[in-house]
């Protein structure tokens, strides 16, 4: 299983996340968000942020969580390249997780594109041989 | 890739129109109204774009049809290049005929300056901007807002903020699009979050495909309009400013179509497409988010002011002379995504409507009130950027778009090919290599994913679409620049 992968679309890109269970899929989402817009690999573990996020379904929680990534990557200008769910609540739809990384410095992390929003435009959430997959667009 | 795309009929209305029958998707209250040649449509026949413009033909108080662009490609909820006019009291407002980039838009300088005047400090010139005007991923304003309170100066003014604050002349604002303000924001309706996100940003270009560009004049086709606009001859060096509102305009986005979703779940029931979610007109909701839009519009007015400012330093700093030396002034600055209340004329009856614009632009024709006193008797300029390496084009507004498309048309060259493709076929360092040699272009760029993925090969012949735009009349050709030195985000 790939933690994530990138699928084709005209103008956006296609995220997909996958987990043994949906809890590792979001994570996995979060972290295919932030590998589109930095090298990961690159980003040490420096600091420990805290999201929070509540939705109306499954899929407006995973919105609402990623949007926490992208707020919190353009308003502290972090990256990050582990994240954590520490509580999912699938029936009323809350997240809380930790997220690790550092400063964002482009002498030192490898650029990729900047995805300005997360949409829920042909979102799927599906489960296959036990593995759930989450794909949806991020606007660039 | 996913199921197949359900094909959509079209008629043919005259060499660069077509029409989508109402009834091609259920629910349609108008027919769709597409601009493209045959080879266009193929395209659009590849993606969505077709379907989600019948799409948007089910929306309440539509006027006319839902139209689709030259540039026209699929989008979410709005297909990119589409435009749809929805009555004041009977319609509504939707988030998703915006964009989430809330006013990305394109500002054109011109010079009274030759490019082989310029050749010989292009690198330096091109570095300096790069210096000066924060670009790529995490790019800062090099001024720090510190508190809500500020920025909502931003939200409610404008470009006028930023030349308040000396940022600019404060006749840079007759030439801009609604001169850099909508009065109707209210920050009163725009989240922590969405502030967050916009105090650091402010005062920079971004990433995706977003840009600046120094350009030449390669070819004028109506000398009087061009003169009016201040393009006078082939070889002036102009300059092209595209970006948005950044962070604050997508939470802006991002906040109301959650809201949207929250409040209206029998509207969003019977909608084809999720992120077709609108707020009806009179609803508290549809007040709320053409205030908090307006000042995601106003923030990425103050933004290209500021920008422009930036412009004028690193000029100044590498020629050592004025900016008013070199006639840097503002040709004009246009809003690509973005809603606003206007007045159009249907049927001989006059309608006040929700004119919604994304990936579209405005193009009002000669002696429209809206338009610089200057402009008046030739029309609105519509800038027409291309991809990074292909030419960009002027064209002005006319009778014809005020008839056929509320005013509007395209906005660039669309995109033809995936992000994901374009990483496949091309590596950033290799094509600034070839497009530096064969072109004698002078690129920087805050990544080379970025390069590859803005690759020209990557979008629409934006030739075919100005041309499209020319031949339907809803934004006749004026000039063409092509580029000499590309900053990019």
């Amino acid at each position: 299983m790939k933690k994530y992968e990138f699928l084709e679309h005209t103008a956006d890109v296609f995220i997909v996340g996958n987990g043994k269970t949906l809890k590792e899929a979001f994570q996995n989402s979060a972290l295919g968000v932030m590998q589109y817009m930095v090298d990961i690999k690159t980003v040490q573990l420096k600091i420990q942020k805290k999201i929070k996020a509540k939705g109306s379904d499954l899929k407006s929680l995973l919105v609402e969580f990623l949007t926490q990534v992208l707020a919190l990557h353009d308003a502290e200008n972090l990256v990050f390249s582990k994240f954590k769910v520490t509580k999912f609540d699938d029936k009323k739809f809350e997240i809380e997780a930790t997220a690790q990384g550092e400063d964002f410095n482009a002498k030192k992390h490898k650029q990729g594109t900047l995805i300005k929003a997360i949409t829920y435009h042909e979102m799927e959430i599906k489960k296959r041989k036990n593995i759930y997959s989450i794909k949806f667009l991020v606007d660039i | 890739m996913a199921a197949p795309i359900k094909q959509i009929k079209l008629n043919k209305i005259s060499e660069v129109e077509w029409q989508i029958p109402k009834g091609e998707v259920p629910g349609m209250n108008v027919p769709g109204l597409v601009f493209a040649s045959d080879e266009l449509v193929q395209r659009m026949r590849l993606d969505r774009t077709l379907l989600q413009t019948a799409n948007v033909a089910t929306l309440p108080g539509i006027y006319k049809h839902a139209i689709c662009l030259p540039d026209g490609h699929e989008g979410y909820g709005f297909p990119i290049g589409g435009v749809a006019a929805l009555d004041f009291k009977e319609g509504g407002i939707s988030p998703g005929g915006i964009g989430y980039d809330i006013n990305c838009g394109v500002r054109l300088l011109k010079t009274n300056m030759t490019v082989k005047e310029i050749r010989p400090k292009l690198n330096e010139l091109v570095m300096a901007l790069f210096r000066n005007v924060p670009s790529g991923l995490g790019s800062k304003g090099k001024i720090r807002l510190k508190s809500r309170a500020e920025l909502e100066q931003v939200m409610k003014m404008g470009a006028r903020w930023a030349v308040e604050k000396g940022y600019g002349w404060k006749k840079d604002l007759k030439h801009l699009e609604s001169e850099g303000e909508l009065k109707v924001a209210d920050p009163k309706h725009v989240s922590d979050l969405a502030v967050k996100r916009g105090l650091p940003q402010l005062g920079s270009l971004g990433a995706g495909n977003h840009f600046m560009e120094i350009q030449r004049v390669d070819e004028i086709f109506d000398e009087k309009t061009a003169k009016t606009f201040g393009i006078t001859g082939k070889d002036q060096v102009t300059v092209m400013i595209h970006t948005g509102s950044r962070g604050f305009g997508h939470q802006v986005a991002s906040d109301y179509l959650r809201e949207m979703e929250k409040a209206f779940p029998e509207i969003l029931k019977k909608l084809p497409d999720r992120e077709l979610i609108y707020a009806p007109a009179g609803s508290d909701l549809a007040d709320k988010y053409l205030k908090a839009m307006s000042c995601a519009a106003n923030y990425a007015w103050a933004n290209r002011q500021m920008i422009l400012h930036w412009v004028r330093e690193s000029f100044e700093k590498v020629f050592k002379k004025k900016a008013e030396e070199m006639d840097l002034e503002v040709v004009y600055d246009v809003a690509h995504n973005i809603a606003k209340i206007e007045t159009h004329k249907v049927n001989g009856k006059k309608a006040k409507v929700f004119m919604h614009r994304k990936g579209a632009t405005r193009a009002f024709g000669p002696g429209n009130p809206e338009i610089p006193s200057d402009y008046q008797k030739v029309g609105q300029p519509v800038l027409l950027p291309g991809s990074m390496g292909t030419a960009s084009f002027v064209l002005v507004g006319s009778k014809t778009s005020m008839e056929k498309t509320f005013g509007s048309t395209a906005h660039g060259a669309g995109r033809l090919m995936s992000r994901h493709a374009a990483l496949k076929q091309w590596r950033g360092e290799a094509l600034k290599k070839k497009l530096e040699e064969e072109q004698k272009m002078v690129i920087r760029s805050a990544s080379w994913k970025g390069i590859a993925e803005e690759a020209p090969g990557a979008y629409k012949d934006v030739e075919e679409v100005a041309k499209i735009s020319d031949k339907a009349g809803i934004g006749k050709i004026v000039a063409r620049m092509r580029p000499v030195g590309v900053v990019k985000g």
